[in-house]
């Protein structure tokens, strides 16, 4: 039986993912009717690569691997054996990675391509501002790609300046350290996707990335606070797992902080990075792992709903990824081995709830964590992969 | 990545600047990408650079950066010529321009 008839994905042959031939096809979400194709860049794949070497290599083993080193194919998941539309795609590493563990990414991972797609088309009059549309995944090899949709390689917003770089990003540091030891210890708060990456907080920093993070709901009016996460990255021997350990919380000081919005300021990173350095001195393993910031106001303006008095929990919060969080962590964590953006938030009745998001399927997604008594990077092993330099 | 550095490679060019041209680090402000950047033209607006640096090192292109001077934490100006901001040698930060919401 062909798989198309069993409701399976057809993967079509792997294609290198600088021609991954993928194309977005924006449609009227009333109607149907196409409103014109969208390609999918390079650098729009820029996240999913990340993820794809985080699953692949630091998951499995090969936390040694450089995502510069690696070199990708796509494997788009075709809905039918006559049609280039796909249910989504995976990405693997190429050989001669040791390792070529698929990841899957759904249409969702290029929501953001969608996004730029109907701005184009609102700018040229073929969709007008808030008309609802849709869109699909296509494959669409050369032969076969439709006019106006030219594969691009690279990224074309690039203004065309000449000059030589050399790649001097530093290699990876991670600590060496039997997951068990720390499991054994920890207390589990489990949420979303069981199949994430563990995380693991250290008491203490949790509590202070929550009472910076909470910090601007005691202002009138309240604003949103924030700190920046510190930790580790692990290895795990035994299972050849990667992981995070994140052993404090800095506040954020210098930003521009709103009701609805936090903005650090350079001078917020330049204290951040002063931080960074000096911690990093005494202890290389520990790098910037994410952040941590309060979203300080009621949801719905704190309206509840009748029933509240007799709900044990009100499900009303403002615990979730904004627009804006998604870019600003795309942007500060872009080739990140993690990115975690913790939210602490507030129920419509007041109750104070929060949650975890790191990158899946190439957007933030909540997921759960583990708090430690305590960690001491300094006790474990700190391992270092070997690199050239690349110029380009 | 491989796959975002199209740039042919000239370790020639890479072994010394040219006369009259910028040679200058930068990096994102994780650290995670660091590079050197040789031979760009003094006359450059720093916008126009910093741009072309975020692309080079596969920073997201839909963001707008800045870039501050690590030594004298001075955010350089978009429009004005990047040699009249920085010296040879100097070391830079690309921060996004973006905010959590």
């Amino acid at each position: 039986m062909n798989p198309s008839e069993l409701g399976l994905p057809l993967s079509a042959a792997p294609v290198p993912v600088e021609r991954a031939s993928l194309t977005l096809l924006l449609r009227d979400a009333e109607t149907g009717a196409a409103v014109g194709f969208e390609p999918v860049r390079l650098d729009d794949l820029a996240d999913h690569m990340a993820e794809t070497w985080r699953e692949s290599c630091l998951r499995q083993h090969h936390p040694e691997l450089s995502l510069s080193e690696l070199s990708f194919n796509v494997r788009p998941l075709l809905k039918t054996d006559h049609g280039p539309a796909c249910h989504g795609f995976l990405l693997e590493p190429s050989p001669p990675a040791p390792t070529s563990l698929s990841v899957p990414f759904t249409a969702h991972s290029l929501r953001a391509v969608a996004t730029r797609a109907a701005e184009r088309f609102i700018g040229c009059g073929q969709l007008k501002r808030g008309q609802l549309y849709s869109y699909e995944v296509q494959f669409r090899p050369e032969p076969e790609r439709p006019a106006g949709s030219a594969p691009v390689l690279s990224d074309t917003a690039s203004p065309p300046l000449e000059f030589d770089t050399c790649d001097r990003s530093p290699t990876l540091n991670w600590l060496e350290v039997p997951r068990r030891s720390l499991l054994a210890r920890a207390t589990a708060f489990p949420a979303g996707n069981a199949e994430a990456f563990q995380v693991f907080f250290v008491s203490s920093a949790f509590a202070r990335a929550e009472h910076f993070a909470r910090k601007g709901g005691s202002t009138t009016p309240p604003v949103e606070t924030g700190a920046v996460l510190l930790g580790a990255l692990c290895s795990c021997p035994e299972s050849g797992d990667f992981f995070v350990v994140v052993t404090d919380a800095h506040e954020v000081l210098g930003a521009e902080q709103k009701a609805f919005s936090l903005n650090y300021t350079d001078q917020s990173w330049l204290r951040i990075q002063a931080l960074l350095g000096a911690r990093q001195a005494v202890t290389p393993a520990l790098r910037l792992v994410g952040q941590a910031h309060g979203h300080n106001f009621l949801p719905g303006n704190g309206q509840t709903c009748a029933a509240c008095p007799a709900l044990p929990v009100c499900d009303l919060t403002n615990v979730y990824a904004s627009e804006d969080d998604q870019l600003w962590t795309k942007a500060t964590f872009a080739g990140a081995p993690c990115a975690l953006c913790f939210i602490f938030g507030l129920s419509a009745r007041g109750d104070r709830v929060h949650g975890l998001f790191t990158p899946h399927d190439a957007r933030l997604r909540q997921r759960g964590y583990y708090v430690l008594p305590d960690f001491h990077p300094e006790s474990w092993p700190c391992r270092s992969a070997c690199r050239t330099p690349v110029s380009a | 990545m491989k796959a975002l550095t199209p740039s042919p490679v000239k370790p020639a060019a890479l072994a010394g600047s040219r006369r009259g041209m910028l040679h200058f680090e930068a990096r994102d402000v994780t650290g995670t990408h660091v590079i050197e950047a040789r031979n760009v033209q003094p006359a450059t607006p720093a916008g126009a650079v910093a741009t072309a640096l975020a692309s080079r090192m596969a920073l997201p292109p839909n963001v707008p950066w800045m870039m501050r001077n690590d030594s004298t934490g001075a955010v350089l100006e978009e429009e004005k010529p990047i040699g009249d901001q920085l010296q040879a040698g100097a070391k830079v930060v690309l921060s996004p321009k973006a905010h959590l919401g």
